[in-house]
């Protein structure tokens, strides 16, 4: 059903294609404030690996079992609000929903024959800002540039423990604007946003203390006001 | 005790003791005795979540195991305990579960050493003496350890993840001088201290054919800190609660207790079911600060 809706969004907005050609001409976006919404995907995590061990009676150590873990990849939602500065910048807020499943693959157990792998689901949020930088082609189609951090928050299956951490990211994407007008009309712009991000995550579920760096991509319908 | 569960432990601390004065054998004076055991006792009082403290008191000329109101440690010569390198006695109030005396003696049939680096095929008296003071405080035995059957009879230890687990390393080493995250987990549920009540609790079920399993060895290892904490199912509903753990997921191991004797764990007349496999959790439960995991109910299956 949504994804019904958003095709016939994209339909529907395709044929308002209408393309200020003033703007090919100053370079600058239609609009000061835009809006965005839609969904992401968020590649796999590693938190590597970690093995059960026990004491020998030499002082070295022997593997009970061995477990390698990771976050999985997972759909989300993220909404933006951007606000042009001048030249070819935006600044935006943003936050972020999804819900990845953090799973442990249990290995080479001394007495279990069975690789298993034990699992929760992680409700995430994120908030943030980042910044946009655009280059100089001419609408309907701009690219840009971007890097932004956030908030991590993290919670565990059945909301009984939180972690919180920071996510820092840096990625391209593009606009491309079914509509584009200046003027005294309310909505300046609406159009469709492609990105791909590489986020890096410290703290929050990580098992460990190193950065976790994940790919990701999203899409989004976009209004400018 | 008469049906009832109480918790073993001192209720006035510092928990006070003596050494015997006949405490020596070849290779370790009364001296030697003392500085090893007390070391011993450091290590346990020195855990930071944990508010246990120890008193010397002196030399005695009474012996372990003397009923005397003071707690005793020192050698006896016991041959005909051949499988015994040492044993804790407690005299408690079977009212409250509180510690009265608590007496250790090692078994001078042995071969013992101090020697800093262990001496080979001779048992160090610092490790076994960090055991026996576990069991001083009022610890139990731990299952984490894999051993391998001897052919003249008894266990060979292949490896253990507790100083508290019932048998003891070969002769010569000294790999159990310090507590574990078991061993620690264990002591400061007992007498809680610094961070500890930040830490939770695994607690659960465990059923074969729909029915508890008493004794069984669930292990809670966190991939985080890599420690390993373990605890049994306590009745016959199949029960068990691990405490002491830090906060975050946990992978949940399930086996059965046959890598030490029954009897070093359970009363003989308690159904200990060893009749089941290994069993892998595929759920990771997670801990909450401060609290329980919620009961989880872990199915095993028969052999």
């Amino acid at each position: 059903m949504t994804r019904a809706i958003i095709a016939s969004i994209v339909i529907v907005g395709a044929g308002l294609v209408r393309v200020d050609s003033a703007s090919a001409q100053t370079q600058r976006l239609p609009g000061t404030i835009e809006f965005s919404g839609g969904a992401s995907w968020l590649g796999k995590a590693s938190f590597g690996s970690a093995d059960a061990t026990e004491t020998t009676p030499t002082g070295s150590t022997t593997k009970l079992f061995e477990t390698s873990s990771s976050l999985r990849p997972a759909a989300g939602l993220e909404a933006r609000l951007g606000v042009r500065l001048a030249g070819r910048a935006e600044v935006e807020g943003f936050m972020s929903f999804a819900r990845p499943t953090l799973a442990t693959t249990i290995s080479n157990d001394i007495e279990a024959g069975t690789t298993v792998t034990a699992r929760e689901r992680v409700t995430e949020y994120v908030f943030g800002g980042a910044v946009l930088w655009y280059d100089n082609e001419s609408p309907p189609l701009r690219v840009f540039v971007t890097a932004g951090a956030g908030y991590l928050r993290q919670l565990h299956e059945s909301n009984t423990l939180a972690v919180t951490g920071q996510i820092y990211y840096g990625g391209v994407g593009v606009k491309y604007f079914f509509l584009s007008q200046r003027g005294r009309q309310v909505v300046k712009g609406l159009g469709l946003r492609v990105d791909g991000r590489l986020i890096a995550q410290r703290r929050g579920i990580s098992l460990d203390d190193r950065v976790h760096y994940a790919p990701e991509v999203a899409g989004s319908l976009f209004v400018r006001f | 005790m008469a049906g009832r569960q109480v918790v073993v432990k001192w209720a006035q601390l510092p928990a006070r003791y003596f050494v015997s004065a006949q405490s020596t054998v070849p290779g370790v004076g009364v001296s030697d005795f003392e500085a090893a055991v007390q070391r011993a006792f450091t290590r346990w009082q020195d855990l930071p979540t944990s508010a246990i403290t120890y008193q010397y008191v002196g030399r005695t000329s009474a012996q372990p195991g003397q009923q005397d109101g003071s707690s005793t440690l020192g050698f006896a010569n016991r041959p005909e305990l051949d499988r015994v390198l040492a044993s804790t006695s407690f005299f408690v109030d079977r009212t409250t579960g509180a510690l009265l005396e608590s007496d250790i003696f090692f078994n001078s049939a042995f071969q013992w050493s101090v020697a800093p680096d262990g001496q080979s095929g001779r048992f160090d008296l610092e490790s076994i003496a960090l055991h026996e003071i576990g069991h001083f405080s009022g610890l139990a035995h731990s299952a984490l350890g894999e051993t391998e059957l001897r052919e003249g009879g008894g266990r060979r230890v292949l490896s253990a993840e507790a100083v508290m687990f019932p048998i003891a390393f070969m002769a010569g080493s000294i790999a159990a001088r310090t507590p574990k995250a078991d061993d620690i987990a264990g002591i400061s549920d007992l007498y809680p201290d610094g961070d500890f009540p930040q830490k939770g609790s695994v607690s659960g079920r465990v059923t074969k054919n729909g029915q508890g399993v008493f004794g069984a060895h669930v292990v809670a290892f966190d991939p985080a800190t890599r420690e390993l904490i373990a605890g049994f199912t306590l009745n016959t509903a199949g029960e068990f609660s691990i405490a002491g753990l830090s906060p975050g997921p946990k992978v949940i191991r399930v086996e059965p207790l046959d890598d030490a004797d029954i009897d070093g764990f359970f009363d003989a007349a308690q159904p200990v079911d060893l009749d089941f496999r290994v069993l892998l959790f595929d759920r990771l439960v997670v801990v909450p600060r401060r609290g329980d995991s919620g009961r989880i109910d872990v199915t095993v299956g028969r052999k």
